[in-house]
Formats: structure tokens, C-alpha cells, sequence
């Protein structure tokens, strides 16, 4: 078990890139509670010896990209989401993160986090395949994929892109 | 395009309320892992309990012990649990078929189902027209189907149309193989003594009545009344019960 400082600092430093996870995987906040507490009391009990902040980055967002798989398998939340049909589960959420945002949320879970893991967290497709448990291969896949996705969206919303 | 990752994503932060509720959550369930081992230990012996409980209730309730098997000329054969319920229905000729279709026996206890069997109109059509029921209880444990065997002479309404004996389940491996109900068995290996040519095609064909009358003709005594274990064999009554 963790010191209680330690885990403290770490969900300080690490609570905006697991909120950015959710938000790709999930496409709102609603589960995100459950998910912050479920991804840093694994950590609180884990008995992993992080190399270095890196490491400890790269297994957190494992970690919460496995909860976000389970949490859009669940019966429950599927059935929740069909019921809320029409309305958006995190319509509480700050309404705009702008146009690309809206396009990324069109676009297959896998294919937003693989575009959200190489832009913004600065991952190659090997550390990607390593975080989503797929061959590389199969990231390289997704991930020309995603982006002709994503260009296609952007054009037809009227921006042009250089993806 | 990594610009534009750049300018929508770190806008993104998690809420003060998120983390404040994060932090407080997580340090409560670091503070008592005792109580969870401790859950954990009694949610196991409950599971352990619950799998004791469903097992013994599956022994008791789901595997026969006893085999009562109803012959006229349709032959059905009733499997009977530690608890004397019906727990499965099995009709080994068409005529049998027929009659438990239209019948909802199962889970009653052995002597209901019975008198249920004996109550259908086409068996008791074939009771007024001469015909005889012979029921045959087949298990292992011989005082308890001989104790049956008296439930049976005694609870079962059947005008005095039916021969209700014990035979033992080993002396009748062969009888599903055949085809044929253990009752119906039993009868084609005390014909086999008299008619050793006789084929399970010709047996299986034969009514209880025709079966009972050609061994009568041969002397046998097939005293509808008498119980107990076997037939009489031999000439006259000489035979053993």
C-alpha cells in the first residue's frame, strides 16, 4: 500500500490526462467518477515499481483505457445510454472543446484514442499498441485509418486539415 | 494537426470537485482493507456454503434412485428421486409417447403420478378392456423399493387391473438397449425360459395381458393380487416370491 501523500500527488498530476482519457474514450463525464476512483486506488494498492514518471504516465493511462473498455461493454450503461437517448450523458460538461473535438467524437473509440495518444501524449505506435494491448501493426492500421476519418469529418465540416 | 490536439485537449482539466472526491474516496478505501479482507473471507465462505447447499440440494433432488416403469402396452418409465418425486418421464413405445404428451407428471410425488397415469383415458380405456398394468419398481436398495411397492399396492386406484412387483436394477442392464422399459424387459426374460425363440420385436409388439396369459399357459402363476419381489416361477405357484 501507497503513502496516502504519495497517492494524493499523484492524482494532482496525472487527474487532467485521466479526465483527457475519458472524455476521447467515453465522449462525456458520466462514468468519469467512478473511473478516477477505480484507476487511482489501483495505483494506491498496486505494488508496481515505477522506472520513472513516464512509466508511471504510460500504466495509468493503460489502466484507464481498460476501464473505459469495461465501462462501454457494461449492460448497464448501454441500456442508461439508450434511455438518455437524445440527451447527451455529459451535457453538464462545458459544452464546447472546440471543432475538432466534434469530429473526434464521430470517429470509433479506437480510433480517437490512437489519434489522441500520437498528437497530444506524443506516443509511437509501438508505446500505443503496448497501451491498447494490440499489435503494432494493427495500431498502424487504426491509425491511418483514423486520420483519413477524421480528414474526410473536417472537409465536410468545412476545415481544411493537415492530418 | 498536433497543434490543434495541442489547443482542444489542454483545455480539458479535471474539476477541483473531481480530484477533492477522488482523493477522499480512495483514502477511506485504503484505510480499511482489514474490513475488505475480511468481507471478502465471508463472501467467500457464503459462496463455499451456497455451493455445499446447491449440491446436496442437486444429489437430493436430480438423481434417481428408482425406476418405476408402467407397462399396459404403452411403456413409460417414471425416474424417481431420494425425495420419491418424478423427475423425469420417458415413453419407450409410441402408444407411451402419446399418453405423456398429453400429461404433466413430473415433480409430483411417485403415487399421484400414478394415479395420474392410471386416470388418462386411454389407459384406463385399455384397464376396462381387459388390460393389465404391470408396474415394475427397479432400484438397488431393495427394501426401499419393496417398501414402495406396497405405497403403490395400496395408494394406487387401479380396480384391481394392475401387478406391481421389484425387480433388481443389475439383473436389467440390458433393457434400454433393447429399446424396451425395464418392466417390459423383465417380462421378456421370463418369456425367453418358455419361448426361447421369441424375437424384442415380437415382445415389444405383445400387450401386458398377452404376455401374462401365454406364461399363465404355461402353468406360470401370475397372481394379479400378489406383490412383493419377482414373479412365482414354475408350475402352479411351486415358484419363490
Amino acid at each position: 500500500m501507497r503513502s496516502e501523500s504519495d497517492v494524493a500527488r499523484v492524482i494532482d498530476t496525472y487527474a487532467d490526462t485521466i479526465k483527457r482519457i475519458c472524455m476521447v474514450y467515453l465522449k462525456n463525464t458520466a462514468e468519469t467518477e467512478d473511473i478516477f476512483q477505480t484507476v487511482f486506488f489501483k495505483y494506491a494498492t498496486s505494488t508496481i515499481e515505477f522506472d520513472n514518471d513516464d512509466h508511471l504516465k504510460a500504466w495509468l493511462i493503460k489502466i484507464t483505457v481498460n476501464q473505459c473498455k469495461d465501462t462501454l461493454k457494461s449492460f448497464f450503461r448501454s441500456k442508461r445510454i439508450d434511455l438518455d437517448d437524445g440527451i447527451e450523458p455529459g451535457s453538464d460538461d462545458p459544452p464546447d472543446y472546440g471543432f475538432l473535438y466534434d469530429a473526434l467524437k464521430k470517429l470509433p473509440s479506437n480510433s480517437r484514442m490512437v489519434l489522441y495518444l500520437e498528437y497530444y501524449e506524443g506516443y509511437n505506435a509501438k508505446e500505443i499498441g503496448s497501451i491498447m494491448h494490440k499489435n503494432v501493426n494493427t495500431i498502424y492500421t487504426w491509425i491511418k485509418r483514423a486520420k483519413d476519418q477524421l480528414k474526410t469529418i473536417l472537409k465536410e465540416e468545412g476545415y481544411e486539415a493537415n492530418v | 494537426m498536433k497543434q490543434m490536439f495541442e489547443n482542444t485537449f489542454s483545455s480539458m482539466h479535471a474539476s477541483y470537485d473531481l480530484v477533492a472526491k477522488t482523493k477522499s474516496s480512495v483514502m477511506q478505501r485504503m484505510e480499511k482493507p482489514q474490513r475488505k479482507s475480511f468481507g471478502l473471507t465471508k463472501l467467500m465462505m457464503g459462496l463455499t456454503i451456497m455451493m455445499v447447499l446447491i449440491g446436496g440440494g442437486y444429489w437430493l433432488y436430480f438423481i434417481p434412485v428408482v425406476t418405476i416403469s408402467v407397462d399396459i402396452n404403452p411403456s413409460i418409465e417414471l425416474s424417481i428421486n431420494r425425495l420419491d418425486r418424478v423427475i423425469d418421464v420417458k415413453a419407450y413405445n409410441s402408444d407411451g409417447q402419446t399418453i405423456i404428451d398429453t400429461l404433466d407428471i413430473q415433480y409430483q410425488s411417485y403415487p399421484d403420478a400414478l394415479n395420474t397415469l392410471m386416470d388418462d383415458p386411454t389407459i384406463a380405456s385399455l384397464l376396462s378392456n381387459d388390460g393389465i398394468a404391470n408396474i415394475t419398481v427397479v432400484g438397488n436398495d431393495s427394501d426401499h423399493c419393496l417398501k414402495m411397492v406396497e405405497t403403490i399396492n395400496t395408494t394406487v386406484q387401479c380396480e384391481g387391473k394392475m401387478q406391481c412387483h421389484h425387480e433388481d436394477q443389475q439383473e436389467l442392464q440390458g433393457a434400454h438397449d433393447c429399446g424396451m422399459s425395464y418392466g417390459r424387459y423383465a417380462m421378456y426374460q421370463f418369456l425367453l425360459e418358455y419361448y426361447p425363440n421369441l424375437t424384442i420385436e415380437e415382445v415389444n409388439a405383445m400387450s401386458m395381458r398377452q404376455i401374462r396369459d401365454m406364461l399363465q399357459d404355461e402353468g406360470v402363476d401370475m397372481d394379479i393380487s400378489g406383490y412383493g419381489h419377482g414373479y412365482n416361477h414354475g408350475h402352479h405357484g411351486d415358484g419363490h416370491e
